[in-house]
């Protein structure tokens, strides 16, 4: 009894031993606290973005400002430079850090900054907060044209087409006819008028000379949005295309060329679209459905734990800014109706663009609970919104009245 | 008991942060005990940079020179943005600063003493602080403030941001048993779903499984393997949890991958000149740094953080052993099949030395 108590617990207490030494020893090698053995020297942490640095224009703009903290144009300037590399990168918080430059002169701010941290707080998603800035930026200075035409895009992206074709107005009104007139196709895009501006926007960009170079590429996307609401698929597709082909940074055209080619069944070409794009929720999602409809795997996996990873924390931290993609990720890859329909509802008290239109028709009538998008249709009916392309089933239409 | 279970999710890094909206948040333990108060506050350098820049010649790498450099004007900002008021505003000395990292984000920890008014003497001692928090908001909306406090011996989570800037604690939410439910759930989640973890535990108990010997045998070899390894990340997942001993995560990762790679060829060609036992436990000490990155997360202090580092220990050792008790009978059943013991050990290998590329790559 006691040779097999003895062979049985040798290796037993051999392993414990070992154990107490190992734990022994490296006890001594820590017993100073790490941070006493920090020089000055030591690299405590490291900022960069996806792997890079600062661009040498953010460096360049930085320096300037901490040189002196007192340079309201060098502010303007830096912030104007970190909100441009944030949004290029995808990277909330560069966006952030113009808010954080701006920070000095908020206390009395000038109608350019009240814009610059427009922009921002428009990026991070608080478009209540922006559109407070912009009323003061635009009381301060009715000639901003830049703060007129933020609004213009957030009252759109909120679905007040109303007030969005006011701003328009008024950019007209300031010499920029050409801006004012692109604000409008983009107010009234979800309209009966919709179609008549896309024969026009072809004039426009046929002549030389009648519309800024830098503002071809949103005449096209535009060209292509009214082709795509309109059915035209195929049209829409070939505009979108030329777009991204100029400007590869065009996420939104990217992204609704995807979904045009998803429904026409090509995800390869879905997938070559995407490849060089930031992978941002919207670029993640699509990828996965393109992938599901291959049949690929290992790839949908990764990027569908990842999808879940990010909206599993965003719904524990109570985040609201992303439920469009939310949405999208709950109703057609974790096939959550609950989930789907409680994030389309979160989506439609944040933004009323016709993707978040369709995602609560389609959540609504996933979750069977039809009357949930009835408020859809009400919009539809105040902003006299007509889009061939917008499927309603009846249930909803029933729900409705 | 959401938000603390939200932050141990945290703390595993199984809700990082994400690309294109990355989210950020801090995290504040405050210790309150009669008209004493401690405040310690971990926040990320990359939200500081934003609000107090630290980062002097611009290389995105931040050294602790500058760190200490600024360290004023990082206090006078935390200071100015979490307050407190216990029947009038606290005033907070900061006592020291260091640095730490939680899920692969580097945080600047800095501790406070609270010196707040003399309580009413009808009061209830230690209750009624009241918290508010700005903390970065001003930047990103989306910034939330884990906040734990341990009032009288009472702990309380909470998560502060958004809407909600402002708590009044009391100090009467979380008990003991709650606390300790919670770890002891998250320490069987944390193995089950940890597949490092369970890969090692397969390829530690796979060579007594197919020893030609009965079942008692087997099970008694497998107990004793299994026996070692829990004693030894018993013992580091405690120290590293109490801040003994704080290695670096990244190393310990992938030193648990080589683990993997190492167990694996010895099940193959045994070479390994000491018990299997030893060798469980040698690599338990890593394998237990592994487990305590959560906990060493966790602003927890005193005895909610001891209920908190037994509940899960004691997690992670019921998901063991339930573990070995469903998989060893099928062990050995296939225990006259040498090929699936080889099999297993490649597999080990391939899986074990891709994490290590995977990790270093990272």
């Amino acid at each position: 009894m006691s040779r097999i108590f003895h062979e049985t617990a040798r290796p037993y207490l051999a392993s414990v031993g070992l154990g107490l030494v190992v734990v022994a020893a490296a006890s001594i090698f820590a017993a100073t606290d790490p941070n006493q053995r920090l020089t000055d020297e030591t690299v405590v942490a490291s900022l960069q973005t996806n792997g890079k640095a600062h661009s040498d224009e953010v460096k360049i703009a930085l320096r300037a400002t901490r040189d002196k903290p007192d340079d309201l144009p060098a502010a303007k300037a830096a912030a104007r430079v970190l909100i441009h590399d944030g949004r290029n990168a995808g990277d909330t918080r560069l966006v952030g850090a113009a808010l954080g430059v701006l920070r000095p002169f908020m206390a009395n701010p000038d109608a350019q900054v009240l814009y610059l941290a427009a922009t921002a707080r428009q990026y991070q998603h608080d478009f209540p907060g922006a559109l407070i800035l912009l009323d003061e930026a635009i009381l301060r200075d009715p000639s901003d044209v830049n703060a007129v035409l933020t609004r213009a895009t957030v009252q759109i992206v909120q679905g007040r087409f109303g007030l969005a074709a006011q701003d328009c107005d008024r950019l007209s009104a300031l010499s920029r006819p050409d801006l004012g007139f692109l604000c409008q196709v983009t107010a009234r895009l979800l309209t009966a008028d919709a179609p008549q501006f896309y024969d026009r926007l072809g004039v426009l960009l046929a002549k030389p000379g009648l519309l800024d170079p830098g503002l071809h590429g949103w005449a096209r996307g535009l060209q292509g949005e009214i082709a795509a609401l309109q059915g035209n698929t195929a049209i829409a597709q070939r505009h979108l295309a030329a777009v991204v082909a100029d400007d590869p940074l065009a996420l939104r055209e990217r992204l609704l060329l995807a979904d045009l080619l998803l429904a026409d069944g090509k995800a390869d070409d879905v997938l070559a679209l995407l490849q060089p794009a930031i992978p941002a929720d919207g670029v993640l999602i699509r990828r996965v459905l393109a992938q599901r409809a291959l049949g690929v795997t290992s790839a949908k996996q990764t990027d569908t734990t990842e999808l879940a990873k990010r909206f599993k924390l965003n719904l524990d931290l109570g985040l609201t800014a992303h439920a469009r993609e939310e949405t999208l990720y709950f109703l057609h890859i974790a096939k959550d109706p609950v989930l789907a329909l409680q994030r389309a509802k979160v989506n439609w008290d944040l933004q009323h663009e016709i993707e978040d239109a369709q995602l609560l028709i389609d959540a609504a009538m996933f979750a069977n609970q039809p009357e949930a998008a009835a408020r859809v249709l009400r919009w539809m009916a105040e902003q006299s919104v007509v889009v061939p392309a917008l499927r309603i089933p009846d249930a909803i239409r029933e729900a409705a009245k | 008991m959401r938000v603390l279970v939200l932050m141990l999710l945290l703390g595993l890094g199984l809700a990082e942060a994400a690309f294109a909206h990355e989210t950020t948040r801090s995290y504040v333990a405050i210790s309150r005990d009669g008209s004493d108060m401690t405040v310690d506050v971990q926040i990320a350098f990359r939200d500081i940079e934003v609000a107090v820049w630290l980062d002097e010649n611009l290389d995105s790498q931040i050294t602790w020179g500058e760190t200490s450099r600024r360290i004023e004007a990082v206090s006078d900002y935390m200071t100015a943005a979490l307050t407190f008021e216990a029947n009038g505003p606290c005033k907070l000395i900061r006592v020291e600063h260091g640095t730490s990292q939680n899920a692969g984000i580097d945080y600047l920890d800095l501790s406070f003493d609270g010196i707040c008014p003399d309580p009413d003497p009808n009061s209830v001692p230690g209750a009624g602080l009241r918290v508010t928090s700005r903390l970065f908001a001003e930047f990103d909306p989306d910034h939330r403030v884990f906040l734990t406090a341990n009032i009288g011996g009472s702990s309380t989570t909470s998560l502060l941001g958004g809407g909600d800037t402002s708590i009044l604690l009391s100090g009467t939410n979380i008990g003991p048993a709650e606390i300790f439910s919670t770890y002891f759930k998250e320490g069987v989640r944390h193995l089950l779903e940890g597949a490092d973890h369970l890969v090692f535990l397969l390829l530690l108990i796979l060579p007594a499984a197919f020893a030609q010997t009965s079942l008692p045998q087997a099970a008694a070899g497998v107990l004793i393997a299994v026996t070692g390894f829990t004693l030894a990340h018993a013992l580091t997942l405690t120290a590293a949890a109490t801040a003994i001993l704080r290695p670096p995560s990244l190393f310990i990762e992938v030193l648990i991958a080589v683990s993997i790679v190492i167990t694996a060829i010895d099940n193959l060609r045994p070479f390994i000149p000491a018990p299997r036992a030893a060798v469980a436990a040698f690599f338990g000490l890593i394998h237990g740094f592994g487990f305590a990155t959560a906990l060493g997360a966790l602003p927890l202090s005193g005895s909610s953080f001891a209920t908190a580092l037994i509940g899960f220990n004691l997690g992670i050792e019921a998901a063991q052993f339930g573990l070995v008790v469903l998989i060893l009978p099928a062990f050995y059943v296939l225990r006259k099949h040498r090929l699936f013991l080889q099999v297993g050990s490649l597999g080990g290998i391939v899986v074990g030395l891709f994490w290590v590329w995977d990790r270093l790559a990272t």
